[in-house]
């Protein structure tokens, strides 16, 4: 199990009197929790295997009570951590149980869209997902998509610099954001960047984006949007091995003919997710490829005549082509729920997020097969392969004592031989908590240091979203094990 | 290729970089480490450019003058991963002689300003071409960067593959910072094959380059006809008008920068008489709640100010 800093008896003594401050502050009650029952809602994110109750959640309905609550936490020396809709993988969102947890979800207003200049201005707590529906009869979309995008909010994605299936044609976050409303540590509000191309001046949108949340809280954001194509199919290419898979999607990715998405599911995933939503997958297959061509109807035809070539060249077994969009819906929707999926055939499970060189993919597998074996771990795969970011995810069962410990080592071994292969500990769901203690696999102490330096210059008392992204030991956060059980409350 | 040789240039070559006192020969370096330990070893203040190319843009820099250009060579290149990683002071016409050996090209094309720049400078600088709304400014493909920071101290940054979200983005703040907070040794870069190649549209542009003053103006793209909007001298756009080069005769009572902000957009002034840069500088000015952000930025990566100082704004 991680550390997890520990709370500073010094702020939970005065717990009472921040909420008092804070109501007052606000002017009103309806918008501080401090009940146990409530505060518990908040306990964790999508590392459901980490929990900590927070000490009180403020729920900000606009920019200037952000500005507020977080001038008090600077000036009082108390903890302090935005929050989207709580949907990292990473423990992202996982407060300390001395944090006041700055909730941003009510400001979820879509202020303005321009079609002219394909750009639309947000709250951050609006949804990933409504930014498209909103913009989906001007024939625009937002092209970054994370699975949970129905929930996942933009504040959320700028943080961490989210990606998603189709990011291997257009991009990640970091491209398609053009400005955003950025609250600092002291409370003041800045406006960067704005509808334009680009920014004058140091490129600070491409510092806040990912920096998970600890160089200050965004409250609104500039969005670039993209013309919607014509059209879009996914083809499904079953193999009988996970590595015939691995090497058609290297040899696809060769060509430079990049399709709009090629994901990938092991067996075990497959089954899961045919299983829970009966998308249509090939339930004998080893492996599955899910490949998405776009553009006009002759393009499409012409993309998937040869994705199907390459697939069968790499001993495809199946291969089916969505016919229409209902079907091409439940394909999407049967590798979007396959973390739900997952769910369903193990108690737990951890998802890594390494990345790798791709056509480093077939030998990557077999290693992270082999590591499985070795802990006794069944993994499944799903992941997005045209990119090489690889999602293993190591089921277990919680109730196993000391069994997250073994967990946690098995992938810790798997981010190491994502790294040697020349790629990263994580692609898109960010350092969290969770690979926090890992980034040292990447990065020496002078590297991580540069980090902390500008850490420092934005919060120098290191109040806002402190103990992710940087080992503990390296930023002198006092930590211990905390017993996810037991909260304060 | 379909790059930058469409594009108009000036006609001045790189030998006339205004940034490096006449008289004084730029100190080269063949090793990151050596750059990094020159560092270390000195105190004043250090002029530093690559290429030459951008040297007219920007206050001129009191210092002692470095360049990367002594950084050469190829360091990673897996075509098949469209991945390329190079030593800053490799020249573009370089890297592109060895991306067309397999079909490939630089994703972004940025003006040449009658030289050949380094791959440190594009980047450093951030000024792309015509690819911008398809694949990116610089910034959007730059993958990984060893550095130096004004502490002498080479340090490592992002990595090789495309999705990578481990620490701080610290590449891309890099990017069009101009040399203020660090050093650029290595970088690694995205590549593209060349089908995916945009014309580059260079109608105009020859009128522009050839005018005293040059602006190039990022607006949103439904302002551009304002700001041409009574504008006589020479003119082009790209990016489907989001981006405007305002050619001009003199510094005149059009201040371009005040015109940029009002219509939500920015300018920098890619070409002025030494005399006018010296006083007035080039780049857009910031509100006062950027400037306090760009400080901490600053003071982050070289708090002795040695990087540069002043080039793009008096405080950094």
């Amino acid at each position: 199990m991680l550390n997890l800093p520990s709370p500073r008896a010094e702020v939970l003594d005065r717990r009472q009197q921040i909420a008092r401050d804070l109501r007052a502050l606000l002017g009103r009650d309806d918008l501080l929790i401090t009940s146990a029952n409530e505060l518990k809602g908040y306990e964790t994110d999508g590392l459901a295997c980490y929990r900590t109750v927070p000490m009180l959640v403020v729920l900000a309905e606009d920019t200037a009570q952000v500005a507020a609550v977080l001038r008090y936490c600077h000036d009082n020396e108390v903890p302090v951590m935005a929050r989207g809709a709580g949907t990292s993988l990473a423990g992202g969102a996982l407060p300390q149980q001395d944090t006041v947890v700055l909730g941003l979800s009510k400001m979820n207003e879509i202020l303005e869209v321009s079609a002219e200049n394909q750009t639309a201005r947000v709250q951050a707590g609006v949804t990933n997902r409504n930014i498209s529906t909103a913009v989906d009869d001007l024939d625009l979309f937002y092209a970054p998509d994370p699975s949970s995008q129905i929930a996942c909010t933009i504040g959320g994605n700028v943080a961490m610099n989210s990606g998603g299936a189709h990011c291997l044609k257009y991009g990640v976050t970091t491209n398609h954001i053009l400005g955003v409303t950025f609250v600092t540590m002291e409370g003041e509000v800045v406006e960067i960047g704005g509808e334009a191309f680009d920014l004058p001046g140091y490129d600070l949108l491409g510092l806040i984006v990912g920096a998970e949340g600890q160089l200050g809280v965004v409250t609104e954001v500039t969005v670039r949007l993209m013309p919607k194509p014509e059209a879009a199919r996914p083809l499904l290419a079953g193999f009988d091995s996970a590595l015939d898979a691995g090497a058609c999607v290297a040899a696809i990715m060769a060509t430079g003919r990049t399709p709009v998405a090629i994901e990938f599911m092991d067996r075990p995933a497959i089954l899961a997710c045919e299983r829970f939503t009966g998308a249509g997958y090939p339930t004998d297959a080893q492996a599955l490829l899910i490949i998405e061509v776009e553009g006009s109807e002759a393009e499409i035809e012409t993309e998937l005549a040869f994705v199907e070539a390459m697939a069968r060249e790499h001993g495809a077994t199946s291969i089916s082509v969505a016919e229409d969009i209902v079907s091409a819906e439940n394909i999407w929707k049967g590798r979007k729920s396959a973390f739900g999926a997952i769910g369903q055939i193990s108690p737990d499970y951890l998802c890594m997020d390494g990345t790798i060189p791709v056509t480093k993919l077939p030998d990557v597998l077999e290693q992270i097969y082999a590591i499985g074996d070795r802990y006794g771990f069944e993994i499944a795969n799903i992941f997005h392969a045209g990119d090489g970011n690889m999602h293993p995810l190591i089921m277990y069962d919680s109730h196993q004592p000391g069994v997250l410990d073994r967990v946690e080592d098995c992938g810790a071994e798997i981010l190491r031989v994502c790294v040697d292969a020349g790629g990263c500990i994580t692609g898109e769901h960010g350092v969290g908590i969770e690979k926090r203690d890992h980034m040292p696999l990447m990065f020496s102490p002078e590297d991580l240091e540069q980090m902390k330096a500008l850490k420092r210059g934005f919060d120098p008392k290191w109040l806002l979203n402190g103990g992710k992204v940087f080992p503990l030991t390296e930023t002198g956060i006092p930590a211990g094990q905390i017993d996810p059980t037991q909260g304060l409350h | 290729m379909a790059g930058s040789q469409a594009t108009a240039e000036p006609s001045e070559t790189a030998a006339d970089s205004p940034e490096v006192p006449s008289g004084a020969t730029p100190e080269a370096f063949s090793t990151p480490e050596a750059l990094a330990g020159f560092v270390r070893e000195t105190t004043e203040p250090l002029a530093l450019s690559g290429g030459g190319s951008r040297g007219g843009v920007g206050f001129p820099v009191e210092g002692r003058a470095v360049t990367t250009s002594g950084l050469q060579g190829i360091t990673y290149f897996e075509p098949q991963e469209f991945v390329l990683g190079a030593l800053a002071g490799t020249r573009l016409s370089a890297l592109e002689a060895a991306l067309a050996d397999h079909d490939l090209i630089l994703p972004f094309s940025p003006p040449r300003f009658g030289g050949d720049p380094s791959l440190g400078g594009v980047i450093a600088t951030n000024i792309g071409g015509a690819e911008r709304e398809s694949l990116g400014a610089p910034r959007d493909n730059v993958l990984g960067a060893q550095y130096i920071n004004g502490r002498g101290e080479l340090l490592k940054a992002g990595g090789r593959v495309v999705k990578n979200v481990s620490g701080y983005d610290l590449p891309r703040a890099l990017c069009g910072s101009w040399g203020t907070l660090a050093i650029l040794t290595e970088i690694t870069i995205k590549v593209v094959p060349k089908a995916r190649a945009v014309a580059q549209d260079a109608r105009g542009l020859d009128a522009v380059w050839a005018s005293p003053f040059v602006w190039r103006v990022s607006l949103p793209r439904d302002r551009a006809s304002a700001l041409l909007s009574g504008w006589s001298g020479p003119s082009a756009q790209q990016w489907s008008g989001a981006l405007v080069w305002l050619g001009a005769e003199t510094a005149g009572a059009n201040d371009i920068h005040e015109r940029a902000a009002a219509l939500g957009g920015h300018a920098l002034l890619v070409q002025s008489p030494d005399e006018h840069r010296r006083e007035h500088g080039c780049f857009q000015p910031l509100s006062a709640g950027v400037q306090a952000l760009q400080r901490q930025v600053k003071a982050a990566f070289d708090p002795g100010h040695r990087f540069n100082p002043g080039r793009m704004y008096k405080d950094l």
